[in-house]
């Protein structure tokens, strides 16, 4: 089937093209019946002069639809237009909608990645900070008065913050209360703060920053850090 | 029916079907044998040609369609010729004698003087 018989066949439903088409077919069959008259006149049998009509005649049911389309012509082309932009403009609305939404969620998605690189870096410096002072930053431990900056990736808004360490070497952090980080390295305390708020957070990434405090007065003894 | 079949160039046959109609009214059957009459055989139009171009020169409004009875006395769709048709006509003649002139003299053929 054609492109073209396929329109003529979409459009079968049409009572006036179901007209136009009986009109058509009417006008060719009396086309048919004069022409097996002749076969007949010039000595041919009914049957013979019928043949030989229907041979000479070719595509009959093509040649039907072949007037179809000419007879409807500007009429048809201007409804299949009209189909044809009414569909493509509800595809184009489609498009750009699941395209808005796609493009929303590639945003917040690298929103979320700078966020992480950012966090990175800033460890990195932090890192860099310290081994330009000569020391290892793996052996930063915490100390009393120093403050722990905590930045957390997915909840970036509901507990990132300063939290100062205090005197019995714990911080007071939300959710978990006094939680006793006295001692401890960064990426351990990094750990210890991960274990802690899993229950509370299906995804979680965070990173601890220690701000050396002012040199503590005192040390607390191993009896009030519990370690 | 003549084996060599010519190939007519576009807009020939609308032009052939003008001219006929131009002459008299007629149905599409009776169309095809005045043509191959008239071109000494020559020129056989197929249905296939024949009736979309009827239906599509109906819809320019250049032909008319009526039913009405044939010499038999067979219902047949009958051709005529409008006042547009005729317009038609004058201009695509016009057209067709500039084309074969502009034909003949590259071809270097003699004008018959048709």
């Amino acid at each position: 089937m054609t492109f073209h018989d396929a329109l003529a066949a979409f459009d079968a439903d049409d009572p006036s093209s179901q007209a136009l088409e009986q009109d058509i077919r009417d006008e060719l069959l009396a086309h048919l019946a004069m022409s097996t008259e002749q076969g007949i006149a010039q000595g041919l049998s009914p049957e013979q002069a019928k043949r030989q009509a229907i041979e000479q005649f070719g595509n009959f049911e093509q040649t039907i639809s072949a007037c179809k389309r000419q007879k409807l012509g500007a009429f048809t082309m201007k409804k299949r237009t009209h189909q044809i932009l009414t569909a493509s403009l509800l595809l184009l609305c489609v498009a750009m909608t699941g395209y808005g939404f796609a493009a929303r969620a590639r945003v917040a998605e690298r929103e979320s990645a700078l966020h992480l690189l950012n966090a990175k870096l800033m460890n990195q410096q932090s890192e860099m900070q310290s081994m330009k002072v000569g020391s290892e930053p793996q052996l930063i431990t915490v100390r009393i008065g120093d403050q722990l900056e905590v930045v957390e990736t997915y909840q970036p808004g509901e507990w990132t913050g300063k939290y100062e360490v205090e005197r019995d070497g714990s911080v007071l952090l939300p959710a978990l209360g006094h939680v006793q980080v006295f001692g401890l390295t960064r990426s351990e305390l990094e750990s210890r703060l991960t274990e802690l708020y899993a229950p509370y957070y299906a995804l979680l990434d965070l990173y601890v920053r220690v701000h050396r405090g002012p040199v503590p007065p005192l040390e607390p003894s191993p009896e009030e850090t519990g370690r | 029916m003549s084996k060599n079949r010519i190939e007519l160039p576009a807009g020939a046959v609308q032009l052939l079907l003008l001219k006929s109609l131009a002459r008299k009214a007629n149905h599409g059957y009776g169309l095809i044998q005045s043509i191959r009459e008239r071109s000494h055989e020559e020129l056989c139009l197929e249905e296939g040609s024949l009736y979309p171009a009827l239906h599509r020169m109906e819809r320019h409004g250049w032909i008319e369609a009526e039913w009405g009875q044939s010499e038999n006395g067979r219902r047949a769709k009958f051709y005529a010729l409008t006042d547009e048709g005729r317009q038609q006509l004058k201009g695509a003649t016009k057209t067709w004698q500039r084309m074969t002139g502009a034909m003949g003299l590259v071809l270097g053929l003699r004008p018959t003087g048709a």
